[in-house]
Formats: C-alpha cells, sequence, structure tokens
C-alpha cells in the first residue's frame, strides 16, 4: 500500500513533516548526498521557509534547498503542529 | 531489532602492523575541525563559520604526544568520497600511516555524524568521537549520553567546545588511548555476501593494507575514485575481476552506493536515538535574526545595509582615511622624502637612484603602493570579510544570491569566492575550491579573472571616479556587473557539463569572536604580502627596466591607435595598460597618476578597461595551478581583447549619450 505523499517545497513554513521516497526521478548521487545530510525517508523535518529558498530544520540544523531539489523530496501528511 | 552488528573488527591483522606518529582529524564541514586543530597544535589554518574553507589538509605537531603529527582534512560530508574535500580525506586515510583518527562531530546533528564515524570505524584504525559545539547542542534542548554512545560505539566519546576550549585536554588524552571501534553497520544480506568476497580477494592480495579490507571493499563497491585509483596501483591485478563483480550486482540489484548510505543513515539513527534526548527548547535569538537574514522582504534592506557598513568601513575608513593618512602624510611627507635624499646622497650610481627612488623606483614605486595604498585597503577588507564570515552571514547570503548565479551556471556557493575576490583574486582563485564541480570552478574563476575587481584596485578606482562623482562609480560597476552577466550567461551555455542545485548548511548566525577574526585576517594579510610584495618588486624592476630600455615608449607609440582611436584615451594611457599586464592596479594608478588630463568619460573607459583587462600576475599563475596552463593561456587570449572590446563599447555608449 502506498501512502500519499506531497512535494516538499508545497508545504507551509512552520509544518513538520516525515520525509517519504523521493521522487525516482531524483539522481541517485544526489539522494546519497541528501542522505549524508540526515534527509532520508522516515525522518521529520520542519520547514521553516520557502522563499528565497526551502530551508527546513533537520534534527537541529538549517538546511537550505534549492527549489529543483526540495519539489523531487517528498513528505507524507503534515504532523499536528505542537 | 539488531541495527548494530557488535564483531571483532579485523585490526590487529588488517591495520599497517607498526603504528605511526600521525593522527588526522576527519569530519563534516564546518564541525570545527580547524578550531581543534588549532587548540591540538597551536598552529593556524583559515577557520571559518562557512562550510568547505579548509582546502587543504594542513599538518603541524601535536602538543599532547612528542614527535607526533596532526593532520586536518577537508569536510568530508559522507564517504565513499563524492567532493575534492572528501576525495583528500580519503588520501589521507589511504597514504597516511596513520597512529589513530580524531572524529570531530557537530553534537547537534548527532545522527549525520555517526553515519561518518560507522564509515570511519570500517576502517578498523583506532579513533576517538569528539563531540564538538556541545555548547550550541545544550542550547537547543539536546542531552546526549556520552557513554551510552561510547559503549555503543565502542570508542572514547568527547565532549568539546573548540572556540573555549573546552574538552580538549581530555580529547588529547584520549587520542593517546584511541582503539578500533566495535560498531559495525549491517549491510542488506547481498551487499554484505559482496562485501564478504570482496574484502577477501583483496585481503590475499594486500596483506598490510592502511585500512582495513572491509573498507577497502565497501569503499571501493561505494565506487570511491580514491579507493579505485589506489587499488588500481596496489592491486592492479584484482581490478577487473573486482569491476566485473561490482558491475554485475549493480546489474541485479542496483546502485550499491545508495544501498550502503541508507543502511548506515538507518544505522546511525537507531545509535542516536539510543544516545540522545531532546526537550523542546524555544527557538534562539540567533535562529530568529537568522530567519531574518533570509526574509522575502527584510534580506534586502539587510543586505544594503551590510554593503553599506562595508563600504563605509573599507570605502571610506580604509581607502579613504587611513590611505590619505599613509600615502600622503607617512610616505609621501615624511618616509619617501627622507628615503630620496638618502639614496641620492649615498648611491654610487645615477641608475641605482633612479633604480630605487626614480618614476619607477623599487621604493618610491613598489614598496610605497604596497604598503602605502593596497595594505590599508586590503586590511579593512579582509576585517570586514573575517567578520561576516564569521558570523554565518555568508551561508545565507549564498541562498539569497542563489537564483542570480543560477543563471550564470553557478550557485549560491560562489559567493564566498566570488566576495573574497574583491579582497584579492589570487586568494579567490584558491577558494574556488570548495565549488563542487570542476565547470563551477571554471566559470567562477574565468569570471573573476575578467571582472571582479581587487580591493587594491577598488582603491584606485575609488579614489578616482569617487572624486569625480558616485554616478561614474555606479556607472564602472553597471558595466562590470553587465559584463559578468553577460559572459557567465555565455560560459553556462558553452562549457560543457550541468549546474548543481544548491543545498547548504546554514550554521548559526553568531557574532562573531574577535579572536577569530583577527587570526583570519593576520593570515590572509601575511599571506597577501608574501605573495604581494615582491611581485610588486619584480613588477617594478620590469617597468623601470622597460622605460630605460626605452621599450615603453616604444609599446606606447605601436598601441596608440588602439588607445587613442578605439578607446578614445590619451596616447599616454598605453603605458597604464603595460602596468596592467604586471597587475591591474598598478595599471588602475598609471590612469590615476594621469589625474586632470582624463576627462570624466576617459577616466570611466579606462577604468572599465583596465579592471577587465587582464588578471595579475600572481592570479594567472594561481589560475594555471587551479586550472592548468593551456585553461589560463585560453583566459588570457580571451579576456584581453574582451577588455578592449568592452572599453570601446563604452566610449560609444558615453558618446551616443553626449557625454564627453
Amino acid at each position: 500500500m502506498t501512502r500519499t505523499s506531497t512535494a516538499l517545497d508545497l508545504l507551509a513554513p512552520g509544518t513538520s513533516a516525515r520525509l517519504a521516497e523521493p521522487d525516482p526521478s531524483l539522481e541517485p548521487t544526489f539522494r546519497e548526498h541528501l542522505a549524508a545530510y540526515g534527509l532520508v525517508p522516515g525522518h521529520v523535518v520542519t520547514v521553516l521557509a520557502q522563499r528565497p529558498m526551502t530551508v527546513v530544520l533537520c534534527d537541529h540544523v538549517e538546511l537550505a534547498l534549492e527549489a529543483v531539489v526540495a519539489r523531487k523530496l517528498r513528505v507524507e501528511a503534515p504532523l499536528p503542529q505542537g | 531489532m539488531a541495527p548494530m552488528r557488535s564483531c571483532s573488527l579485523p585490526a590487529v591483522d588488517d591495520v599497517p602492523a607498526s603504528p605511526g606518529r600521525t593522527y588526522a582529524l576527519v569530519g563534516a564541514p564546518n564541525v570545527g575541525k580547524s578550531v581543534v586543530f588549532h587548540r591540538l597544535t597551536g598552529a593556524y589554518v583559515n577557520v571559518s563559520n562557512y562550510p568547505g574553507t579548509t582546502v587543504e589538509v594542513a599538518r603541524a605537531p601535536v602538543r599532547f604526544a612528542g614527535g607526533a603529527t596532526l593532520l586536518d582534512t577537508p569536510g568530508a560530508l559522507a564517504f565513499p568520497s563524492r567532493s575534492d574535500d572528501e576525495r583528500a580525506a580519503m588520501r589521507a586515510l589511504l597514504h597516511e600511516d596513520l597512529r589513530a583518527i580524531v572524529q570531530v562531530a557537530d553534537a547537534k546533528h548527532l545522527r549525520r555524524s555517526l553515519a561518518i564515524t560507522l564509515a570511519l570505524a570500517e576502517t578498523g584504525l583506532p579513533m576517538v568521537l569528539a563531540l564538538n559545539m556541545s555548547d550550541e547542542a545544550d542550547a537547543r534542548g539536546m542531552t546526549i549520553d556520552g557513554p551510552r554512545l561510547a559503549q555503543a560505539l565502542g570508542v572514547e566519546v568527547v565532549r568539546t567546545v573548540a572556540t573555549t576550549g573546552e574538552g580538549l585536554r581530555a580529547l588529547a588524552q584520549a587520542t593517546t588511548r584511541a582503539r578500533s571501534a566495535s560498531a559495525q553497520v549491517a549491510y542488506p544480506a547481498g551487499v554484505e555476501r559482496l562485501i564478504a568476497d570482496t574484502a577477501q580477494r583483496l585481503a590475499e592480495r594486500l596483506p598490510r593494507a592502511p585500512i582495513a579490507p572491509r573498507a577497502l571493499a565497501i569503499l571501493f563497491l561505494g565506487r570511491d575514485p580514491e579507493v579505485e585509483a589506489w587499488l588500481a596501483v596496489h592491486a592492479p591485478g584484482a581490478m577487473r575481476d573486482l569491476v566485473l563483480l561490482r558491475e554485475d550486482a549493480e546489474r541485479r540489484g542496483g546502485r550499491i552506493a545508495s544501498a550502503i548510505a541508507h543502511a548506515r543513515a538507518e544505522a546511525a539513527g537507531r545509535i542516536a536515538a539510543v544516545a540522545l534526548a531532546s526537550r523542546g527548547a524555544a527557538p534562539m535569538r540567533s535562529t530568529r535574526i537568522g530567519r531574518l537574514v533570509l526574509h522575502p522582504v527584510w534580506s534586502l534592506p539587510i543586505l544594503a545595509a551590510v554593503l553599506y557598513l562595508t563600504y563605509l568601513f573599507v570605502g571610506d575608513f580604509g581607502a579613504g582615511t587611513l590611505v590619505g593618512w599613509t600615502e600622503e602624510q607617512l610616505f609621501g611627507g615624511t618616509v619617501n622624502p627622507a628615503v630620496t635624499r638618502f639614496v641620492e646622497a649615498h648611491a654610487p650610481w645615477p641608475w641605482l637612484a633612479s633604480l630605487l627612488v626614480g618614476d619607477y623606483g623599487l621604493w618610491t614605486m613598489g614598496v610605497t603602493y604596497a604598503i602605502a595604498l593596497v595594505l590599508p585597503v586590503v586590511t579593512t577588507f579582509f576585517l570586514a570579510f573575517g567578520f561576516l564570515e564569521d558570523s554565518g552571514y555568508f551561508a545565507r547570503l549564498s541562498v539569497i544570491a542563489n537564483r542570480g548565479f543560477a543563471r550564470i551556471g553557478l550557485n549560491g556557493r560562489a559567493v564566498l569566492p566570488m566576495v573574497l575576490g574583491l579582497g584579492c583574486v589570487t586568494m579567490a582563485t584558491l577558494t574556488t575550491r570548495i565549488l563542487a564541480t570542476r565547470r563551477e570552478r571554471l566559470i567562477a574563476t574565468f569570471l573573476m579573472a575578467l571582472a571582479i575587481p581587487c580591493s587594491a584596485q577598488l582603491g584606485v578606482v575609488m579614489g578616482m571616479l569617487g572624486a569625480i562623482g558616485f554616478v561614474w562609480v555606479a556607472g564602472w560597476a553597471g558595466v562590470l556587473v553587465a559584463v559578468i552577466a553577460l559572459a557567465g550567461f555565455l560560459a553556462a551555455r558553452l562549457i560543457p557539463g550541468r549546474r548543481i542545485p544548491l543545498v547548504a548548511e546554514m550554521p548559526p548566525l553568531r557574532w562573531p569572536v574577535a579572536g577569530n577574526v583577527l587570526k583570519k585576517t593576520w593570515g590572509r594579510l601575511v599571506w597577501y604580502l608574501r605573495e604581494v610584495i615582491p611581485l610588486f618588486l619584480i613588477g617594478t624592476f620590469a617597468m623601470w627596466a622597460l622605460d630605460l630600455l626605452g621599450v615603453l615608449p616604444w609599446i606606447v607609440e605601436r598601441a596608440e591607435p588602439l588607445v587613442t582611436g578605439w578607446l578614445g584615451l590619451p596616447k599616454e594611457a598605453a603605458a597604464a595598460f603595460v602596468m596592467g599586464f604586471l597587475r591591474r592596479d598598478f595599471g588602475a594608478t598609471g590612469l590615476f597618476a594621469m589625474g586632470s588630463a582624463l576627462t570624466a568619460a576617459q577616466a570611466l573607459i579606462g577604468m572599465v578597461t583596465i579592471t577587465l583587462f587582464v588578471p595579475c600576475i600572481a592570479s594567472v599563475l594561481m589560475i594555471g595551478r587551479e586550472q592548468g596552463a593551456l585553461r589560463a593561456a585560453a583566459m588570457l587570449a580571451m579576456i584581453m581583447p574582451t577588455a578592449l572590446l568592452v572599453g570601446g563599447v563604452v566610449r560609444l555608449a558615453l558618446a551616443a549619450l553626449g557625454v564627453a
């Protein structure tokens, strides 16, 4: 069963969500690069900003992701805030 | 659940039998390795609050073990290595006879740090883990159970705050007791079989490999280029079979590197979950300010304020007040008249007096220029640059500027070398190493060589065009930005390869540490003066010799049609362009010296042309070193005609606007 996922760049700032499997078109080398930053499926990130770039809080580190990358990172349904 | 396979690493048999006297600092970018290096050795390397600023491996004797040395390797985000920095770190692991590894980790990002720990654990080399920036982790409400973490990894874990020195003594002591880690990642069964098969083949051929055969196997299967190169030299007979084995496995099961990265990330996450407790903490003030700096609306006024304050400090105070004092009062009023009197009274031959204190005198031109005009400007520039760098602002600037850089085939990371280029293009050329691909490095290097004026040149331009009016400075800057945009646009389309999108860590925004800024400025100044003063003297000597031999007038004569006809400048300006061969700012100074002989329009045309003309000798040498002699020559061949073309176009444009 596959759960629906949405692109990370569509998430509103302040929202947390669990990373899903990235878009298949994301190159494996780039996927490995993102894994090294801690962006792996199952991990929860919080979106801090969407402009000028997507900025997420991953663990306790802020990561800026260009739109073309954020678009290919998929997240599951946003987690309840608080 | 069996996330970690606790097994005895084949350390005794597979690491070098006689441990060396070298320790290596390894870790992700921007975790404070260089500060730890400084604390453990007393030696200083470039320390920044910006990822990727250690571009070469530094080496110095350690304080804690007599006769031993410590290596500071560039930041490695992951292994198998991909970037140049990671490759340099891997080279150190393969080619150095290491006694132990000191992994410096960012305590705030334990999970990511542990993925590297697990990769290093596979090498079988003794190691110790420094959880650096622990104060920042505390401030974020994180509590790391050190003993539990040490137990899970099988290595000593030391809490450190390198900037204050906390935990460094304990780290030094732990390093002398370092042992091989017991933790290992359990990869998927198919990958494990491949690793075992590959490791066995390697162990048979390499009884004394620098790292464990299991690590060599994993890195080879993950396509680490350094390991492939090392194996091609040390186990050439095995390579063909191993490559076939890997290709066959990847055809059937997909990319092995992905499986490795995934398994490591999962294992690291599980260990982190055991050792880490987080309580909710209110966003820190630095976090809130950091968001403001990136805010779609507020980021621009903040950027404008940063630029204006930088201009006030470097342009107004450095190039104006300080240079006014050093050039006019100190050198012009006191030092040079005294030196000239002394030389003229004591020099046995007139040519010697001319060489030392003449129009192109080593003292009156070379030393005076380097010390009185350039030094105050570069000092204030490097101070301002160090302040912004240490504050974490540049990382945010890379995000703000990313869209603009995307249009010229680069990404926001190019901000750092480009801005540093405004201080010294030679130094900035070296710093292009932080860019991810050769293509990006080539584009950035070319654009800097073409159109980024260094601070010495900026000082001269400000002095000359600023005196005429702000609109002329703005016009000059506008032409340069247009040239960068157009040249970058074309370079991005003509140079093969593709652009890498930006993924960047935002280091915490902080009030800069004065000691860091001063040390950085001092390090850069020493480098700059060592590099530049000899070149100034060589350049001055060449000018003196050309003048003496009558070559200068000859070149001026030959260049006259181009200079007077196409550029519309007085023929004497040709001499300035000859000087520009030696240093662009030298050439600008030549134009500056013509002063009232030039109209405002001629001053603008001259300054635009000389800014674009040729990079200084030191830059050309650095470009040759970084990009190869052929590319350096090709750049020069493109840059000079471009400069003359743009200069002529500016003249035509000014004429069309009715500005004489």
